[in-house]
């Protein structure tokens, strides 16, 4: 698992859900580094 | 039938209305049969993800970076319309023909907590499965999505599956049929027809094999800790769950999995997580 991959889903799985990524919007979970900081979101639109 | 039912339906059909859009399982129909609610929803050809891990054991992260990102793209439509889907597992996320992403059992039906415990201690979690193509009516749940907070909700959740428990099932599985059986038709809703009458020939042995298939049945790996706790929760509970499910998809196995229920409940409250050997787990991601 790389290092991107371990940091988003321990940024996920923290028990305060007011901590947890994500709690501010749903863009901070986009522009995780695991997803080359919302990059991927851009090519995915073009679905 | 009864007035409330009669009710529900037409809350839940509002629901439908509202989130239909490219990442949701389309409902078709809906009919009764005998004294069930059912939902004729939209074939989902390529299945659930729980079946993919199942034969693909965990997945590339870059093909799980993409499966993600669409999981999150329809969270996030489902939460902007205050929905919060509560019950996220590979089970429940499907693909569809064209290799897309689309979510089942959001937050309707018995998506609620009660469900889940329920399918823990019964082991029917099977049951929940197969609501994933045909769905039994019982909340109405578009009035407070983020909080399972109404007591009469939950009786009457509790009440349906007490019900269901006691009658033969009338089950459709279109996940679990071979895709060499049907052809889709031109007209959605002809193939839909035969996918249905399919399924219920299908749906009495395939829900046997799937019962020694699956993994633990009805499994609580994906809750989040305030929900166990009782606390209130919203939406944050959707993103937690995803949190577990690119653990799973990378590992093969969720976070917090452990022999019996209560253990993967201790696990998840003393947030015990076993991070893998970061170098011998990509060297098995890679083999797949």
């Amino acid at each position: 698992m790389s290092a991107n991959a371990q940091n988003l889903i321990e940024s996920l799985l923290n028990p305060d859900p007011t901590k947890r990524l994500g709690a501010n919007g749903v863009d901070e979970i986009k522009k995780h580094p695991w997803f080359d900081g919302n990059q991927f979101f851009f090519q995915l639109k073009a679905k | 039938m009864q007035t409330n039912q009669i009710e529900s339906l037409k809350k839940e059909r509002t629901v439908f209305e509202k989130i239909k859009g490219d990442y949701v399982v389309k409902a078709f129909w809906t009919f009764t049969y005998k004294s069930y609610l059912c939902f004729v929803m939209e074939y989902m050809i390529g299945g659930d993800f729980a079946a993919i891990l199942e034969n693909y054991v965990c997945l590339d992260e870059e093909v799980a970076k993409f499966y993600i990102a669409e999981i999150i793209l329809a969270l996030d439509m489902l939460h902007s319309l205050g929905i919060v889907h509560r019950d996220l597992k590979p089970d429940n996320i499907l693909l569809d023909a064209s290799g897309h992403v689309k979510l089942t059992d959001f937050g309707l039906s018995d998506a609620g907590l009660e469900g889940i415990m329920r399918d823990q201690k019964h082991e029917e979690g099977k049951f929940k499965r197969l609501m994933t193509s045909m769905k039994l009516l019982q909340i109405p749940n578009d009035q407070s999505p983020d909080t399972i907070k109404d007591d009469n909700k939950i009786e009457f959740i509790k009440g349906g599956n007490e019900a269901l428990k006691k009658k033969k099932v009338l089950s459709f599985a279109p996940t679990e049929i071979n895709s060499g059986l049907l052809k889709r038709k031109n007209t959605p809703q002809a193939g839909e027809l035969v996918n249905m009458l399919n399924a219920e020939k299908k749906s009495i042995e395939t829900a046997k094999e799937e019962k020694e298939k699956k993994r633990i049945i009805g499994t609580p790996d994906y809750i989040a800790p305030e929900i166990i706790k009782g606390d209130e929760h919203g939406k944050m509970v959707d993103w937690w769950s995803l949190g577990v499910m690119i653990y799973e998809f990378l590992c093969s196995v969720p976070p917090f999995n452990d022999e019996t229920v209560d253990q993967v409940f201790e696990n998840i409250l003393a947030h015990r997580i076993s991070w893998p050997n970061i170098g011998t787990f990509s060297l098995i991601a890679n083999l797949f």
